[in-house]
């Protein structure tokens, strides 16, 4: 027990002092946030949607409700790099080398000490309810006893006062088998010690997007929409970049449909009509966006209308 | 980590999902209490799930160790209801693909072990989805598919049927008791040519001087002379040279030495003139199997005389009727088609060679017909004449360019190497599906798993998986940011309004 509550300290006291950042895991060029904490932080204080992408812990299968991880768009995860509110982590392979005996003892510990601690537990709680019934058992058991006495007659005295005697020794009897124990399958990782901060400027090949000829713009407009207050998520289901939303999207439909250009880029005027279009047909206006020369981001919205 | 109390407390948490149930969303947001009240419900519900850890009593987890170096998950408690239709064994070991291991393992279903410790979701996904085939891109695609309970397997490249495989309905695994579909009927032409000359073998010339097949291309093996024997039985009067008469043509073929017997096959051609062929077409009241030449049987088998006539009565004679439909086609086909065999120049050729020469000979002839202003210079007309037997036909032969299907071509493009690939298979797992891990059957669908900034697939790429693939459609598994969308292909034919 005390090992468990000393773990649990541990956890918690780097959870205390990495508080201020939201720990963004990187993996293949696809930022996840693991912890359920920085889950909610992310959409609380910085209203930033994300995606979950894991499988739900309460109903695993299905795909209507999805769980941890959440997967950030890779503007989600720079703007709260550049904000400050995160830190890029890359979990090196150097973690293999470092093999713990210690670490392993200590799960077994815990495990042991886990299985003695569940099974007071369950002592407890077969106490209560033996407690709780009691009264009905000793009942019925009288009454069985005083039918019993009727058929055969013989005067038996009736003795059951005071706790039945399956309570008596309930310690001794008592079973628990190891396979009843409940053991938990973290999400996230627990040791949180060899993890590398990742600069995203020094390592490119972490982070595949800054090459990108597009990355440019839709960070750049990504970042401009969330400043005026804006939920974005990824919008590609509707043929733009993003999906523009005026309040949280749990709440709310998008509004606009944003798509990003380059402003040397020459757009063709089939795909101006193709997005007019769709646009109208979800009820949604589509943003043109680019950048000007100076950096500022330029909205263009398209309308339908008749002559 | 949880405290074993928290751990206790989870055997009686809730197992319902909240229903997202706080009435339609709103357009604006207005500031409202109402509004932020509603809010607040959702992320709360949110943020309870999401908080929510996986607990799991022991007895019902699976255990897989995790092996980085041969990149699979090896059981060491005896796998669950999952290995129906997940895992394999690999030197008397139950293992786990590391997909399968990371769906397990976010499902609840097992536990996962490296280092004698047991791994966290996400230590799965970065230690087990970061080699190997599956990625963290067709893992999601994976899961998504799982979750809705479909049964997902990798593709293997060498489980596809070859194309000629597919089209003679060979079923690759033997062995099969299942239910067969029956192959499809045979084409009708054959059918009705072998009436016809059953119909028409009275006379006896009429049969002598078609090219008969020879009876040796069958490549049947053992107990094969039997058709051989009973022409044996019945011929008369043969010019068979010795060689021919002591070892059956079969073997002839089967031994590279007699090879030029079969070249020359005129050196012990029969004389079919003199042959009489039994006919048991209901035409022929009773029939007369003569004795046959002792001589040209086997030692040990005594030949005689038969009257077929009550074998006739047994067989079932009755005329074939057609459908409707099998009526108009034979009305069509006596119409326009005109069987070779009736050509007389034809009837003349014993062989294939010299059917061949008439053939060449003939299309000389009408290349000589032809005036030569109009043949003669790389110009020259869209038909030729001869060749026009329906209007279908002299549209087809006037089409520039022809519909392209997805299925032509495929085999020439096929060595391209920047095609995507078929990543998985996809079986359905309701009552009417009949996977089973060793013998899985067709797939109802091959997945090609992709990232959305990926380009389009060209069209060499599509024929190159359609070839592969067959009449399996092919999906395309678009991954956009997690959010996964399929498409597929699919090949539209035109129309054609015009009979035949």
């Amino acid at each position: 027990m005390e090992l468990c509550t000393q773990e649990e300290d541990s956890v918690q006291g780097t959870a205390a002092t990495e508080n201020s950042r939201i720990q963004i895991h990187f993996q293949q060029g696809t930022a996840f946030v693991w912890r359920a904490e920085d889950a909610r932080r992310t959409r609380e204080e910085h209203g930033l949607v994300g995606n979950l992408v894991g499988a739900l812990v309460r109903k695993p299968r299905q795909n209507t409700r999805l769980g941890l991880p959440l997967q950030l768009l890779p503007e989600e995860a720079r703007l709260l790099l550049e904000i400050g509110a995160a830190q890029l982590v890359h979990h090196g392979s150097s973690a293999d080398k470092t093999y713990d005996v210690d670490e392993k003892e200590s799960y077994a510990q815990f495990l042991h000490q886990s299985y003695e601690e569940q099974w007071k537990l369950a002592l407890q709680e077969k106490k209560r309810t033996l407690e709780g019934l009691s009264e009905r058992i000793v009942e019925g058991r009288s009454k069985r006893k005083r039918q019993r006495i009727d058929q055969n007659e013989e005067p038996m005295e009736l003795s059951s006062q005071g706790p039945i005697k399956e309570l008596l020794n309930l310690e001794q009897t008592f079973h628990f088998p190891k396979e009843a124990m409940m053991v938990q399958i973290p999400t996230a990782q627990l040791h949180t010690g060899n993890v590398e901060e990742v600069d995203i400027q020094e390592n490119k090949s972490e982070w595949p997007y800054l090459d990108k000829e597009n990355h440019e713009t839709r960070y750049k407009v990504f970042s401009d929409l969330w400043q005026k207050g804006y939920y974005l998520t990824s919008g590609g289901k509707f043929g733009g970049d993003f999906l523009v939303y005026p309040g949280d999207p749990m709440r709310f439909h998008a509004h606009y449909i944003a798509i990003c250009f380059s402003q040397a880029e020459d757009i063709a005027l089939s795909d101006i009509i193709t997005a007019g279009r769709l646009g109208t047909n979800v009820k949604k206006t589509v943003l043109l966006c680019s950048l000007d020369r100076e950096g500022h981001v330029t909205y263009t919205s398209l309308q339908w209308s008749g002559l | 980590m949880l405290s074993p109390a928290e751990l206790f407390a989870a055997r009686s948490r809730e197992q319902s999902i909240p229903q997202r149930s706080h009435g339609q969303k709103d357009f604006l947001p207005d500031g409202s209490r109402t509004q932020e009240e509603k809010l607040q419900i959702c992320r709360a519900e949110q943020w309870e799930l999401l908080t929510e850890e996986r607990v799991e009593r022991l007895g019902s987890l699976g255990r897989g160790v995790w092996k980085p170096e041969e990149e699979l998950v090896e059981l060491t408690l005896p796998a669950g209801k999952f290995w129906q239709n997940m895992g394999f064994t690999e030197g008397g070991r139950q293992c786990l693909l590391p997909e399968e291991a990371v769906y397990l393992l976010e499902c609840g279903s097992i536990q996962l072990f490296y280092r004698d410790l047991p791994m966290s979701v996400q230590e799965a996904y970065q230690k087990l989805l970061s080699a190997g085939r599956v990625r963290l891109l067709h893992y999601q695609v994976y899961s998504h598919l799982k979750r809705l309970g479909y049964i997902v397997t990798r593709f293997d490249p060498s489980s596809i049927q070859l194309p000629y495989e597919r089209q003679i309905n060979l079923e690759r695994r033997a062995g099969s008791s299942r239910k067969r579909k029956r192959s499809p009927t045979r084409p009708r032409l054959e059918t009705q040519n072998e009436s016809d000359t059953s119909g028409s073998n009275s006379r006896e010339e009429s049969n002598s001087s078609k090219p008969k097949r020879p009876p040796y291309p069958e490549p049947v093996t053992s107990c094969a002379p039997k058709p051989i024997t009973f022409e044996h039985d019945v011929l008369e009067n043969i010019k068979v040279e010795e060689k021919a008469k002591n070892t059956s043509p079969l073997h002839t073929k089967e031994t590279d030495c007699d090879k030029e017997t079969v070249k020359s096959p005129r050196d012990y051609r029969w004389d079919f003139s003199k042959i009489c062929f039994p006919n048991c077409a209901n035409d022929q009241p009773c029939l007369n199997l003569p004795d046959p030449e002792p001589a040209l049987l086997p030692d040990n088998v005594v030949g005689r005389q038969v009257d077929i006539s009550p074998w006739m009565r047994r067989l079932n004679l009755r005329p074939e009727k057609f459908s409707r439909r099998e009526q108009e086609q034979w009305d069509w086909e006596q119409k326009y088609k005109v069987s070779i065999n009736a050509d007389p120049k034809v009837k003349k050729c014993s062989n294939w060679r010299e059917y061949k020469k008439v053939l060449e000979e003939r299309e000389h002839q009408r290349h000589r017909e032809r005036p030569a202003h109009l043949w003669a210079s790389t110009v020259g007309p869209l038909l030729t004449p001869g060749r026009v037997t329906s209007t279908a036909s002299v549209l087809e032969q006037l089409t520039v360019i022809g519909q392209s299907t997805l299925l032509e071509d495929g085999k020439r493009l096929q060595d391209s190497q920047d095609n995507p690939q078929i990543d998985f298979n996809l079986f359905q797992a309701d009552g009417n599906s009949e996977y089973k891990k060793s013998k899985p059957g067709k797939p109802c669908a091959y997945l090609c798993v992709r990232s959305f900034d990926e380009p389009i697939p060209t069209l060499r790429a599509m024929k190159s998986l359609a070839h592969q693939s067959g009449d399996v459609p092919v999906v395309f598994a678009l991954v956009d940011c997690g959010e996964i969308a399929f498409y597929t292909f699919k090949d539209l034919q035109l129309p054609v309004d015009i009979y035949p």
